[in-house]
């Protein structure tokens, strides 16, 4: 096995790049108030799962959406899990993004060297908001009807863009099946995640080669610090554990 | 510069570490993507809908001198989430091969799924796609034709003296067997 694994190794420098993925500087150690950044990196990317296989069985019309939904939840073999999973951890994501940002606050994260990374953080923020609002609408039931003409008709009532602005996320004048098509569709399915990841790459990088920000509170040591590697821990367990809590 | 060296730890220590880690990983990365696969893959276990026998036409409305017709199969269809009751499923080749025999055909080319055409002039069906010819008894007709087997014929009950009804069913195409769709 070990002569297998050196072998992929050799070729892949897999090892490295989990290494990576999984260690990082943190004086003091690691702590479970620190798990937020990676419960939110992997709810994501359940997200980015679970919706592209939805996608491929969801029907995106005012006449099939429903349809298609209590298709997926009723009829389809493990349809119901597919969706409860990126039903629930879309909620979860929400709640995780207000706890991130808290932590953020709590620690002056935004603080420099990091400021280029919180702007990025606030829009993702927003993207990822702008993914729990729309994909609200999608299984197009009476909850997610009423709940997008709310939302929507706000967004009308700003000032001097607010009209258009509704007309254009909306498709028209009203909800209907341009709106439909516009959300799920282009809107949403395809051009948003992409903004999402390409926000996400070097949201995340930064983040690892700033190190963690529990560090700026500390004057006496500044974002250099990693490269003296005070502490090397490995943050996986509890990052894995907190994820197995959110899948659960 | 002071760096701080981190104790060994025993190696079964790591291994149980190691192994949870393998274990937990695995039930949350994997669920959601197997979750994922398995409705990929519910289309696989979708059985083909049984048609019972359809009126397609009357006897009367089919020349005697055995020259086929062309006819809509309308039955109920399931599509997904939607049925709907009366609507085209396919279409046949009738022709009379006697006072109250019939012989019925799916248009459809056993080659690749094309519908194939009638020539009158040169009385026997052809295939748009690739060339594909058929005579009027529904065995090919061209050697060079492409396809593996011959038109396929359908169960045909003639009822009532002047009812023709058809056993409507698609078959696979490309295979030298009959194998129903």
């Amino acid at each position: 096995m070990d002569r297998l694994l050196n072998w992929v190794d050799r070729r892949t420098g897999y090892r490295r790049i989990i290494e990576y993925a999984l260690y990082e500087n943190i004086p003091g150690g690691a702590r479970w108030r620190y798990i937020w950044g990676s419960t939110l990196v992997f709810c994501l990317s359940v997200q980015f799962i679970t919706g592209l296989f939805l996608w491929m069985s969801y029907s995106p019309s005012s006449q099939t959406a429903w349809e298609s939904v209590y298709y997926i939840q009723n009829e389809m073999t493990c349809g119901w899990l597919l969706r409860g999973i990126h039903h629930f951890t879309a909620s979860v994501m929400n709640v995780l993004l207000v706890l991130h940002l808290m932590q953020v606050v709590i620690d002056g994260a935004y603080k420099a060297p990091r400021e280029i990374n919180f702007w990025f953080g606030l829009g993702l923020l927003l993207l990822v908001l702008a993914l729990s609002l729309t994909g609200y609408l999608l299984p197009w039931d009476q909850k997610g009807y009423w709940a997008t003409k709310v939302a929507t008709n706000i967004m009308a009532i700003a000032p001097v863009v607010g009209p258009a602005l509704q007309r254009l996320v909306i498709g028209g004048a009203d909800t209907r099946n341009a709106s439909r098509t516009n959300i799920s569709g282009p809107t949403r399915c395809s051009t948003m995640p992409s903004p999402v990841s390409r926000c996400w790459w070097p949201f995340c990088s930064w983040s690892c080669a700033l190190g963690s920000s529990t560090l700026a509170k500390t004057s006496a040591l500044n974002w250099r610090l990693p490269l003296i590697r005070p502490k090397l821990t490995p943050r996986r367990g509890r990052n894995g554990i907190s994820c197995s809590c959110m899948s659960f | 510069m002071e760096t701080h060296d981190v104790p060994q730890q025993p190696a079964r220590r790591n291994f149980i570490k190691k192994t949870c880690a393998v274990f937990v990983g695995a039930v949350t990365g994997l669920i959601p993507a197997i979750s994922g696969l398995i409705v990929f893959l519910d289309p696989l276990r979708r059985k083909s809908q049984e048609s019972d026998a359809v009126l397609v036409a009357s006897l009367s409305s089919l020349p005697a001198d055995g020259v086929p017709r062309k006819f809509s199969v309308i039955a109920s269809h399931t599509d997904a989430w939607n049925r709907m009751p009366r609507v085209p499923v396919g279409a046949v080749y009738l022709r009379r091969i006697g006072d109250e025999q019939v012989q019925a055909f799916n248009v459809i080319c056993p080659h690749a799924g094309c519908f194939v055409d009638y020539d009158l002039s040169k009385k026997s069906y052809h295939c748009p796609c690739h060339n594909s010819s058929f005579a009027l008894d529904g065995r090919i007709a061209d050697p060079k034709s492409p396809s593996p087997r011959g038109l396929d014929e359908l169960d045909v009950d003639i009822r009532n003296g002047n009812e023709i009804w058809v056993k409507f069913q698609n078959f696979r195409a490309g295979d030298k067997e009959k194998i129903p769709a």
